[in-house]
């Protein structure tokens, strides 16, 4: 391998892993805006979603799934959750990668102070599709309080 | 060749632009829990603005005007003493435009609460405009509004 192309794929590699960080945000971001079309868009054609709502296969039906079980969540002085998504950690398989993340969720609670209510972690499949970085798997697991997953 | 090095410089400026942003945060954080108001002033550009409060009651443009600001906020919004406040800034989503950004991120504030044990007193919003000014980046607009409680 040239010195170049050493140079250029050690580049590639940091761009990969801020461009599947930043599909990390983009994640919350929709879900927390509840914009589940884009929020689809960022799973592959052949996309899982998996947590304690349910499970789907591919944007369409994850986009269906999430939009029936899924409460609103109105922007403050509405109801107002906030998901808290921290502690990446990312291995990059050239156009595939796995992952871990923790994300935590804040309700308004009594007395319109902010709340802890969950705790969890994502374990994720991601591949690059079209160019970009997709879930090809996102299992969404609470861990706190304990409640696995079936299957 | 003369392109391709060119990209790489842009694609290696793009990453490095990012990271001194994700700096800017924390150093913001830091230097507002370590109760420095005069280098937390200084992390806004020469005629940055500060807003939070409800629609935006509390704004300050310009380093004097803000550190004024902030200084003022100790014991009342922010507390006395130093480690007896702490936000915790999560969720970083930077758009790069040349030398001007736009991000938007989420804080947590928790305090010491009764019987020493940490109390998640807020949660809000930051929304960025970010401007390079002699080559550092700097807030030129930072806005700060509070979701829980919806104040």
């Amino acid at each position: 391998m040239s010195a170049d192309a050493a140079v250029l794929e050690r580049l590639q590699r940091l761009e990969d892993l801020e461009e599947i960080n930043r599909l990390f945000q983009e994640y919350r971001r929709h879900l927390d805006a509840r914009d589940m079309h884009a929020y689809s868009q960022l799973f592959c054609e052949d996309g899982e979603w998996s947590g304690r709502t349910g499970s789907a296969v591919g944007p369409k039906q994850i986009q269906e799934m999430l939009e029936a079980n899924l409460s609103p969540n109105p922007p403050a002085p509405g109801a107002t959750s906030w998901h808290i998504v921290s502690n990446p950690t990312i291995e990059l398989d050239g156009d595939s990668a796995t992952a871990q993340v923790t994300w935590a969720l804040i309700r308004r609670g009594e007395g319109d102070q902010p709340a802890l209510t969950l705790l969890g972690h994502y374990d994720d499949t991601l591949a690059r599709e079209g160019g970009r970085w997709r879930f090809k798997r996102r299992q969404a697991h609470i861990d706190i309080p304990h409640h696995p997953l079936s299957g | 060749m003369a392109d391709e090095s060119e990209s790489l410089e842009a694609r290696l400026r793009r990453l490095e632009d990012i990271e001194s942003i994700r700096r800017l945060f924390q150093d913001y954080r830091r230097s507002l829990d370590g109760k420095d108001f005069r280098a937390y002033a200084d992390l806004f550009a020469v005629d940055g603005e500060f807003i939070a409060g409800p629609e935006g009651s509390i704004r300050a443009k310009g380093r004097d005007d803000i550190f004024a600001l902030v200084d003022g906020m100790r014991g009342s919004l922010l507390t006395d003493e130093t480690g007896d406040d702490v936000h915790v800034a999560v969720n970083d989503r930077i758009d790069l435009d040349g030398d001007r950004a736009t991000a938007t991120s989420t804080w947590v504030y928790v305090l010491r609460g009764d019987g020493d044990v940490p109390d998640v007193a807020k949660v809000g919003r930051y929304s960025d405009v970010l401007t390079r000014e002699d080559g550092h980046w700097k807030f030129l607009r930072r806005e700060a509004p509070c979701d829980i409680p919806a104040v």
